[in-house]
């Protein structure tokens, strides 16, 4: 069984829907950053390794 | 002996061993500036990541967390782009002629020594006082750790640091920023779960910050136009700071720098992230201390387990160090090299040289210490004055290095104009413009633009000689 969140429980009506949003946001601005440097780094390997064969020649 | 102290104490040692060996592998100038231009990736990339990551990263984040929150953190991701364009645009033309300092290469291209001195006095200045910010957080750990005073832990830092960098030149630099690279990583992913563990979980670290500071995870904190220049000076002084720039000669070919500069993006990514979720957990444990510079001795010292606090010190001085020591040997060259005897001494003996060179670091490694005894430059934020510095040089430098390697027509009269204007009008901002809604990089970046090819079009144009060696193609072998 998938685990709930404590972040919101028991608090009701705007006070929940505040934290809700506020954790949505927070793993957005959170873990979008570390996505996105992934990806970055993924595509200077691409690259890299392009660049390494172009300069290698046929 | 306790476990910071022998911790620190071992730390010193293997520095030590290192500026010995150093000193007997350095055999010429260009051993001493550029490390005989002969690094691999793996040391090459772990300098040029040692040298970014600085006290600034490890001790002036948080206070710029607290006030800024997590948006700050996106400027992480110009620093990958800062490098990519590094490597993929400037290195193949920059590196055609190798040089072992930045106003070296400025003479070259832009054929004046005038200009040399120029870029020369510009670096020597702006490094004197970014070395007196990374030297105020040394004096801040020793005073932690030692129990000293700050003064008495900035001289000590100081003399640690000349000895090894005075004696061992660049050669000893990379070795003690791989060692130091090193720590610094091992010490920020061990000090990160058991912070997070301290605050209780990665949600309860979400609540707390926010209940600290309910801006922290929104766009609201920073001003979107201070934080898109902001993020614009990290791009601009990422390719532009001459002691990242020197360490492209230092490396043997692009193929290396390629991969040294892979090494350094996931490195200083890496490190910054880690720091960032550090920076969370000390805005909730100590929010309320009289300056954020102290948050992260703090951790290290009343939070984590001793030898982990330990580790995470010697990190922190681990970054200091090894920003520092590139710093004095930027400053130092600028001095020895290229002022003294660039325009004064050209034709003084080798052996004579390698000594001019290495009382050039030490005189400029004791300035900021002197101005920092004598009560000049205290009292502001790390991070704030690393972020001038960052600005600093990238409103002089990124235009004359990247226009000059791909515009034929940049002329020394362009070249000098770009550096005065772009400088002076950085600081003209910080003074007395808006810098806390645009930061200073974004003036000083397009006055030097403008003025650089303004001043070009309205002089001669530069002698064939100047432009072909960065213009024309590689010969093929």
């Amino acid at each position: 069984m998938r685990r709930r969140s404590r972040i919101g429980r028991g608090v009701p009506g705007a006070q929940r829907e505040y934290f809700v949003r506020a954790v949505l946001e927070a793993g957005f601005v959170f873990w979008g950053l570390f996505l996105v440097s992934a990806l970055i780094v993924a595509a200077y390997l691409v690259w890299m390794l392009r660049e390494d064969r172009r300069e290698k020649g046929p | 002996m306790n476990v910071q102290l022998s911790t620190f104490v071992l730390y010193f040692v293997v520095v030590f061993a290192i500026g010995w060996y150093a000193l007997r592998a350095t055999r010429s100038e260009a051993d001493y500036w550029i490390a005989g231009g002969k690094l691999g990736w793996l040391v090459g990339g772990a300098t040029m990541a040692a040298t970014h990551t600085s006290a600034g990263t490890f001790v002036g984040t948080i206070g710029v967390m607290y006030v800024a929150g997590w948006s700050f953190g996106w400027l992480v991701l110009a620093l990958p782009l800062a490098y990519w364009f590094m490597a993929a645009v400037l290195a193949p033309r920059f590196t055609r002629v190798k040089q072992l300092t930045l106003p070296a290469f400025i003479e070259t291209r832009y054929y004046s020594k005038g200009v040399r001195a120029l870029a020369a006095v510009i670096i020597l200045i702006a490094t004197v006082v970014y070395i007196q910010a990374q030297i105020v957080a040394g004096g801040l750990i020793a005073n932690i750790v030692f129990g000293v005073p700050v003064s008495w832990g900035m001289v000590g830092f100081t003399a640690i640091l000349l000895a090894y960098t005075v004696i061992g030149g660049m050669i000893a630099v990379v070795y003690t920023d791989l060692l130091q690279l090193v720590i610094m990583v091992l010490g920020a992913i061990c000090a990160v779960p058991l912070a997070i563990r301290q605050v209780g979980g990665v949600e309860p670290l979400f609540t707390y910050v926010e209940a600290v500071n309910p801006l922290t995870f929104s766009w609201e904190a920073m001003p979107a136009l201070l934080l898109f220049t902001m993020g614009l000076s990290f791009l601009l002084g990422g390719v532009a700071t001459p002691e990242k720039l020197i360490r492209l000669y230092a490396m043997r070919d692009m193929r290396t720098i390629r991969r040294g500069i892979l090494l350094t993006i996931i490195a200083v990514t890496t490190l910054n992230l880690l720091v960032f979720v550090l920076s969370l957990a000390a805005v909730v444990l100590f929010p309320n201390l009289p300056t954020g510079d102290l948050a992260m001795p703090m951790l290290a010292t009343a939070v984590l387990p001793a030898t982990l606090g330990a580790i995470l010190l010697a990190a922190i001085t681990a970054a200091m160090m090894s920003t520092v020591d590139s710093l004095l040997l930027v400053a130092g060259s600028a001095l020895s090299y290229d002022i003294y005897q660039g325009l004064f001494r050209p034709d003084a003996p080798p052996g004579r040289r390698l000594w001019v060179d290495r009382l050039g670091i030490l005189v400029v490694g004791t300035i900021p210490v002197v101005l920092l005894l004598s009560g000049v430059g205290e009292g502001e934020l790390v991070q704030f004055i690393v972020l001038l510095f960052t600005a600093l040089m990238a409103s002089s430098f990124f235009i004359p290095v990247v226009v000059g390697v791909y515009w034929r027509r940049a002329t020394r009269e362009g070249a000098a104009a770009a550096m005065v204007g772009g400088v002076t009008t950085a600081l003209l901002w910080e003074g007395w413009g808006p810098a806390d809604a645009i930061d200073p990089v974004l003036p000083g970046f397009l006055v030097s633009a403008v003025l650089m090819v303004v001043v070009s079009l309205l002089t001669p144009p530069p002698p064939a000689s100047a432009t072909e060696p960065y213009m024309s193609p590689p010969a093929k072998p």
